[in-house]
């Protein structure tokens, strides 16, 4: 072999080497804020009334999985779904992440969360609990929800 | 000639450094729905053994639970005793579903449906969120949320409407909130307490509702207040405001009332009350 052939066959490594370097670039794990951000976002959200804003923060093809009621697909039905919180007098909406993790496109988020709902008769609930967040990144570098579900910490109250 | 050796082994460790770098980066998660219905597969068998260690040995040493109404789950003992707890409830099967599953390294994330049942009943339909880690080779559950799919039982609700029909003196108001075969308790002491278990409406309505109605020349309950106690059980706290017929005593007692439902209905009703105060008015 050559010395010639040789710098041929380490350039043509190296060329591949820093290629798919730069392609793992994007797919080292992500922080815990990275992967709390989507919920977040999506409690402001919900707190100014926006139920549009709300769903955008899920991928167009998501799934809720409320609790008491059957999984809820697709972006539009997820916006109706919020729309109908926000309709049933949410005030404040708290989230808080409490374990997150990803590998390579795909994470997830756990959090504990705080809604206050006001009623027609001023009356305040509020209603705390735990979720699941599973993530993807998307080309944007966001990490967007693929499944959101949650329940309660306790019965609810009367 | 020394270069060149140097060279060789540049190139030996920049291509193995590719290779370990391409195989860590691949882009888009994989589907896994079939290896990971194994492993649901592999949940309801054990499920059905009945074995709570067998159940805790399914999840990573820090798994966590995150059941509905309950805070999260944490720990090997923690774990196995909420799987103890579900099948002294009687819960005999849990069948899984993947509908879909999929991977990325040694990480999974699975959504699925799981049917519940005591022997043939099916008692529950519920759905999931799983976070499943390889371990030894070995898939286990690592994050583990589930909730229920069917409507929740307005159990407060039947409870208030069945005293708003006892206020009422409508007796099939009442009796529509019971299931018909009801065991029904009262305070041991109380003065009608000699029949008990009162089982089934006609008991009831013969045993309790009609001596009340013979006997006091009003009975009402005031001050209530209704209490959900888990998912079956509702607890009313109040007073009874009530005057005697013959004797022409009132009675001003405290009392507890503990109602267990099941599918909408009262199966169980047990009374905790004043009983010197009423044994006094009776007199």
């Amino acid at each position: 072999m050559t010395t010639t052939k040789l710098f041929t066959l380490v350039l043509v490594f190296s060329v591949l080497f820093f290629s798919l370097n730069s392609c793992c670039e994007s797919t080292k794990p992500a922080t815990v804020e990275e992967l709390g951000q989507m919920n977040r976002d999506f409690a402001k959200a919900l707190v100014a009334g926006d139920a549009a804003a709300a769903a955008s923060v899920y991928d167009v093809n998501a799934s809720l999985l409320p609790p008491n009621e059957q999984i809820i697909t697709g972006r539009a039905d997820i916006q109706a779904y919020w729309q109908g919180a926000i309709d049933a007098g949410l005030i404040d909406a708290k989230v808080e992440t409490i374990d997150a993790s990803s590998d390579g496109e795909l994470g997830y988020e756990i959090g504990t969360f705080e809604l206050k709902f006001q009623l027609e008769d001023g009356t305040i609930i509020t209603d705390i609990g735990k979720y699941t967040e599973v993530l993807q990144r998307n080309e944007d570098g966001y990490w967007i929800s693929l499944y959101g579900m949650w329940s309660a910490n306790e019965p609810a109250a009367h | 000639m020394k270069i060149l050796n140097q060279l060789k082994t540049k190139v030996i460790l920049l291509s193995s450094f590719a290779i370990v770098v391409f195989t860590s980066c691949q882009q888009a998660p994989k589907d896994l729905t079939k290896e990971i219905q194994k492993a649901s597969d592999h949940f309801s068998e054990t499920f059905k053994s009945g074995d709570a260690d067998a159940m805790a040995d399914l999840y990573t040493a820090d798994g966590v639970l995150y059941p509905p109404e309950s805070p999260p789950i944490r720990g090997s003992e923690n774990i196995k005793a909420f799987w103890q707890a579900v099948f002294d409830a009687g819960i005999t099967d849990a069948k899984l579903k993947t509908i879909t599953a999929d991977g990325y390294g040694n990480h999974a994330v699975e959504e699925g449906e799981v049917t519940i049942f005591v022997g043939d009943q099916m008692v529950g339909k519920e759905k999931y969120l799983v976070v499943w880690h390889k371990v030894n080779n070995e898939w286990k559950l690592h994050q583990d949320m589930f909730n229920s799919s069917l409507p929740k039982a307005d159990n407060v609700g039947v409870i208030q409407s069945l005293y708003d029909a006892f206020a009422k003196g409508d007796v099939p108001g009442v009796l529509s909130g019971l299931d018909e075969r009801v065991v029904w308790n009262e305070a041991e002491n109380f003065p009608y307490a000699d029949g008990n278990p009162y089982i089934g409406h006609d008991a009831v309505v013969n045993g309790v509702f009609a001596r009340i109605g013979a006997e006091w020349e009003y009975w009402n309950l005031v001050d209530m207040s209704l209490n959900e106690m888990g998912s079956e059980q509702v607890f009313a706290t109040g007073r009874y405001s009530a005057k005697h017929k013959r004797t022409g005593k009132s009675i001003n007692a405290q009392f507890v009332h503990v109602w267990t439902l099941k599918d909408g209905k009262a199966i169980q009703f047990q009374q905790y009350a004043d009983t010197k105060q009423t044994a006094a008015a009776v007199r």
